[in-house]
This record gives C-alpha cells, sequence and structure tokens, in this order.
C-alpha cells in the first residue's frame, strides 16, 4: 500500500513539474490554442462539406457527432499510443534514465507523470471538440449510459497505451533511438489511419480493411460510443465483421473486446519494456552517457 | 570481524553497442537494426576484465584510472545500473543482478555526468527537492537537509534557475542531491570534476565525516590528488584490467622505494635517465617537474638508501638544491609508477 501511495505522490510530483514547465513556455500556450482552435475548425467544415451525403447508419443521422467522437478517439489514441515512445526517449536524452532506475519509482512511474505534459497538451482537444461541435456546428449527444461510456473510455485509454508501451520498448528493444518508430507508425500512421474509422463508419471500407480493423482497440471503442451518445443511433444493429458473426449484443461485444485488448496490450507493453530496460541493463544502453 | 559491505568475483563487462549510422532512419534502421540483434564481435568493447572488489562498512574506498578505465561501468554494475557480461557479486548482501530494486533503496549514487538531468525550468533547490521526495525522502527532513548543506558548502544560488548555474555550481548541486538522499552506501563517480578548490576541500571533509558515521563510500576519480587526502585503499584499473589494488604503498611493487620532492636550479633532460640507468630513481618519468620562477620543482621516487648517490649526480652537475624533503607515498606516485613502468614499457 505505502508502495502504491509512493507511486501516486511521485506521479503528482511528475506532473506538478511538468506544469511548471508546460507554463513556462507561455509563446507555445497561445500556439496551442490557436492550433486546437485552426485544427478542429478545418475538421469540422471538411465533414460540413462532406456530411449532407454520408450515410452513417445504423450511428444515427447527425454526422458532426459522429465526427466528434471520432476525432476524440483520435485525440485520445495520439497521445496514449504515441507519447509512451517520446517520453521514454525525453528521459533517455535528458540523462534522467539513471536518477530514475536509482529511485523507488516503478518503471513505468515516470513515463506515466511525463506524461501528464500531454494530458495538459492533448486531452482538452477533447473538450474542446464537443465544445466547438456543440456550439458552431450542430453536434448534440446523448448520455443514456454514462457509466458505460466512461468504461469505454477508460479501456480505450488502457488499451491505447499499452500499444503506446510497445511502441516504447523498441526504443531499447530494438535500439530505435533516432528516425521515426516503427510500432507507432505502423499503427497510428497506417492501420488506425486507414481502419479506425474516426471520420467515416468502417462498414463503408474493402473488406480486407473490416477485417484489419477489428485488431484495433479503437474500432470498439467508436462503434460503442457512437451507439451510445449520437441521438437516433441504434444498438442493437449489427455493424462490425465480428457482431455480424456472434450472437451477442454489439455493446457487450465492443466491451468483451475491449476488455480483452486493454489487458492483452497492457501486459504486453509492460512486458516488452521491462524486457528492454533489461535488455539494456546488459548492452549498457541505459543512458545516453555512459 | 571486518564487516565487508562490496564484494565482487570476477567482474567482467563487455558492450556491444549498435553502429547508429547517420543515414539510416526509418525502415532502414528498422531492418538493420532487425539485422544487428546478434553479437557483432567486431563492435564488442572490453570494458572491465576479471575485476575483484571487496570494500568494509565506514571505509572510504578509491577506484581510480584515466579516462575509460572502467570506473563508471563498475559503479553502476555496483549500483544495479548495468549487469556485468560475467562474475558476481554483493552489495550488503545483495546480488548485483537479482537484487537490483532492493539495492537501490540503500545507495545514492552521484555522478559528473548527472547535472545533465538536472530540470532546466527548476531553481537549483527544486531540483534537489524533487530528486529527494522522488527517492521517499520526506519533505521537511529534504528541506531540513538542503539547507545544512547549503550553508556548509556557502550556495547562495539556491534561487538561481540551472542554465544561470556555471558547470562547477551545476556539479556541487547534483553533489548535494546525492549526499541529501543520506542512504548507507555512497558513490561518488568523478564527484570533484569543475568544483574550485573551495568546493573540493569541502566535500573532502564531508566524505571524511559521512565514513566516521559508518557510511560506505566508493569514490573514483582520474584526479588522485583529490583522493589522496582520505588515504583509501584503491583499485587501480587502466583499460579495464586491475593494475594495482591496496594502500598507496602497498601498490609498489617493491618495498624501500621513497618519493622524495626537490627544488632545483635546474633539472637537465638527461639527469632523469641517468638516475633511472644507475638504479638511484625507480621511474623513467619525472613524477612531477614544475617550473616557478625559475625554480625547478621535481619529485622523484627514489630507492631507500639512495638519496646520497642522487644528491652527488646533482652537485656533480654544479645545480643547486634549494630544498629536499622526504614525502609519502601517494596514489599518484603509484599510479605513475604502475603504468610507466609495467604497462607502457
Amino acid at each position: 500500500m505505502k508502495y502504491l501511495i509512493n507511486q501516486v505522490r511521485s506521479v503528482i510530483a511528475f506532473s506538478k513539474r511538468e506544469y511548471i514547465i508546460w507554463t513556462s513556455y507561455k509563446v507555445n500556450i497561445v500556439t496551442w490554442i490557436l492550433d486546437v482552435f485552426i485544427n478542429s475548425t478545418l475538421f469540422f467544415m471538411l465533414s460540413l462539406l462532406m456530411g449532407k451525403n454520408t450515410n452513417i447508419a445504423p450511428y444515427g443521422s447527425n454526422y458532426v457527432s459522429f465526427v466528434v467522437l471520432g476525432l476524440s478517439a483520435y485525440y485520445i489514441s495520439y497521445t496514449n499510443l504515441g507519447d509512451p515512445y517520446d517520453r521514454v526517449a525525453r528521459i533517455y536524452w535528458n540523462g534522467t534514465m539513471d536518477l530514475y532506475l536509482l529511485s523507488p519509482l516503478s518503471l513505468i512511474t515516470p513515463i506515466i507523470g511525463i506524461m501528464y505534459r500531454s494530458v495538459l497538451d492533448d486531452y482538452p482537444r477533447v473538450l474542446l471538440a464537443f465544445l466547438f461541435g456543440w456550439l458552431f456546428f450542430g453536434a448534440h449527444f446523448t448520455f443514456y449510459q454514462p457509466v458505460t461510456i466512461i468504461l469505454v473510455v477508460i479501456l480505450l485509454g488502457i488499451s491505447t497505451f499499452g500499444i503506446g508501451m510497445i511502441s516504447a520498448s523498441s526504443f531499447f528493444l530494438l535500439n530505435l533511438k533516432v528516425g521515426t518508430e516503427p510500432i507507432k507508425f505502423i499503427f497510428q500512421d497506417i492501420i488506425i489511419a486507414l481502419a479506425a474509422g474516426y471520420f467515416y463508419p468502417i462498414s463503408i471500407l474493402p473488406y480486407s480493411l473490416q477485417i484489419l480493423s477489428l485488431t484495433l482497440p479503437h474500432t470498439y471503442a467508436l462503434d460503442a460510443l457512437r451507439r451510445l451518445m449520437v441521438p437516433g443511433a441504434n444498438v442493437t444493429v449489427p455493424v462490425l465483421p465480428l457482431q455480424k458473426v456472434l450472437n451477442i449484443r454489439p455493446i457487450s461485444l465492443d466491451l468483451i473486446m475491449l476488455t480483452v485488448m486493454s489487458f492483452l496490450f497492457i501486459y504486453l507493453g509492460f512486458f516488452l519494456y521491462i524486457k528492454g530496460i533489461e535488455k539494456a541493463r546488459r548492452n549498457g544502453t541505459l543512458t545516453r552517457w555512459q | 570481524m571486518i564487516d565487508k559491505v562490496i564484494n565482487v568475483k570476477d567482474i567482467s563487462k563487455v558492450f556491444n553497442p549498435f553502429p547508429l549510422r547517420k543515414k539510416e532512419r526509418g525502415p532502414g534502421l528498422w531492418v538493420a537494426n532487425l539485422v544487428r540483434l546478434r553479437r557483432i564481435k567486431e563492435n564488442e568493447i572490453v570494458a572491465l576484465r576479471e575485476v575483484d572488489l571487496s570494500v568494509s562498512r565506514g571505509e572510504i574506498f578509491a577506484i581510480i584510472g584515466p579516462n575509460g578505465a572502467g570506473k563508471t561501468t563498475l559503479i553502476k554494475i555496483l549500483s544495479g545500473l548495468l549487469y556485468p557480461t560475467k562474475g558476481s557479486g554483493t552489495v550488503a548482501g545483495l546480488d548485483i543482478i537479482h537484487d537490483h530494486e532492493e539495492l537501490k533503496s540503500i545507495i545514492s549514487f552521484v555522478s559528473a555526468s548527472f547535472w545533465m538531468g538536472l530540470e532546466w525550468q527548476f531553481t537549483a533547490y527544486e531540483n534537489i527537492l524533487q530528486y529527494a521526495t522522488m527517492l521517499g525522502v520526506p519533505e521537511d527532513t529534504a528541506k531540513k537537509r538542503i539547507r545544512e548543506y547549503g550553508e556548509f558548502f556557502h550556495i547562495d544560488y539556491f534561487d538561481k534557475k540551472v542554465p544561470a548555474l556555471s558547470a562547477g555550481m551545476r556539479q556541487i548541486i547534483s553533489v548535494i542531491r546525492g549526499l541529501v538522499v543520506d542512504r548507507p552506501i555512497l558513490y561518488l563517480d568523478e564527484p570533484f570534476v569543475s568544483l574550485d578548490l573551495e568546493k573540493r576541500m569541502a566535500l573532502s571533509k564531508i566524505v571524511k565525516a559521512l565514513a566516521s558515521k559508518g557510511k560506505t563510500i566508493l569514490i573514483s576519480s582520474h584526479e588522485f590528488t583529490d583522493l589522496d587526502v582520505f588515504h583509501p585503499r584503491s583499485l587501480m584499473l587502466y583499460k579495464g584490467k586491475t593494475i594495482g589494488y591496496g594502500f598507496a604503498e602497498e601498490l609498489l611493487p617493491e618495498k624501500g622505494i621513497i618519493p622524495y620532492s626537490l627544488r632545483l636550479s635546474e633539472f637537465p633532460a638527461d639527469l632523469e635517465s641517468v638516475l633511472f640507468k644507475s638504479g638511484v630513481i625507480v621511474c623513467k618519468v619525472p613524477k612531477e617537474l614544475i617550473v616557478l620562477d625559475r625554480v625547478f620543482n621535481v619529485r622523484l621516487l627514489l630507492k631507500s638508501g639512495r638519496v646520497n648517490d642522487l644528491i652527488s649526480e646533482i652537485l656533480k652537475r654544479k645545480i643547486k638544491i634549494l630544498d629536499i624533503k622526504k614525502e609519502s607515498i601517494s596514489l599518484k606516485d603509484a599510479y605513475l609508477y604502475k603504468v610507466n613502468n609495467e604497462i607502457l614499457d
């Protein structure tokens, strides 16, 4: 228990530090707000242009609401999947890996603590996306099952963080310290970009890509969120190939798959990251300045 | 019974680094690194070769050697940050490989390179406090210790942010950061780097005080003069190999060698080789040759009973001897003797 409390205290201490660092770049804050505003507006303009002719059934009929949820999943995924590698890289290049490994913190605690920066940087985008969608572009949402919605968001967060940790492990396992990291690139920039269905229902994709999308937590999270939050959405009509094969309620299947993926990816992520650190201890590649 | 805190046997460390080629990025690098996952012999760097070491509780033990000798590698192995390729060891009864999680709660590690881990947006004070709380020191205790060490080292720049600090200031902040944690075993890796004379003396005083309280201190340096004040037992490394182990006087291969410091009106280039060939001195190079106000200050390692031969050889050349003084053997004497007479011979 004391160990857990110490980890939480450290995450809070790291978060405070990240807040101080983040707010020390005052110009960055202004550019960040502008960036969020311009990006969000751009997506909504595109959605308005395409939305009128898009059939998104059974996810209701409000395409802007559909896209707001897609954008939110994109932001959450972008942070959780992309950040662990970047944070490990920062710890490495700053020369603080030795200090953290000599502390009583778990291997993961500093990464989670430093990710607070991204919480400041990316998560408010989700709220802004909802706000812009509602205020300017006619998005509406339903909150009939708030507990299930929160559960889906948490599971999406955990599973994408797991993939993020698999990506971070490549820093030491494959010694990829420069250039692009392959797991993040393959997941984020190829599979997720193509098959996650941020801006369209995956039913419009070729069947092979629909099958590929089944390996992504985004698919199940977006399916559940859209069924639960887009007004007029149907909760019983199957859309995903797996839902058509198995005789389980779509949202229940989404939750089962998200739970399985959360456990699987988190386990794999932590396992591989710890293996990566072990390998670095053997090879002497833990810190930049050995 | 002597309480051995650190015990290592036959420790070897071979690094097998990945060569990073600048042209490789993205998929090219992924493929190249996957191919390189196997060991490639020609990339290997042998950092330590079969090193033995044992340190007692409350001892100040020195690891000395030139750059690249393996000092930092050895300390990192003793911290659990690196695994040895071969050999085994314990620190306070904990296995250096299997118990590295427990090990970190009993050691404090200060490295010359740790100032790079300072947070640049923070003040010196905030940096130390952040680290201390991260390592589980209660905030009030940490603040008290920071104040005490600040007064001891005469720090008047705690409120300054890291970019405003000089290299020496950053180094002393890193040192205080390690001391505030207050663990039974302290590793100091090149702690004197960039420090001015006053801070060096203060740090030496602290190290002695901590050892007298029973803390075990392992200190590495290539500046031997800083270590002589402790009169420590030492491990002398050269290219990863042990070339000496023990007190300075034990490190010389033969007994009856006495260092002398002389102040001479001149020091002809051939004098030294003449003295060496005739067996008066035992080392081929002058220990120290400092010319100050046209006075040559020389330190030589003499064979016992050959002082008169030295004096007569000098006087024969009409060189004035302004002063001659018997000294005790220093780590530097032993190191230079070893390297010049045994390694480079």
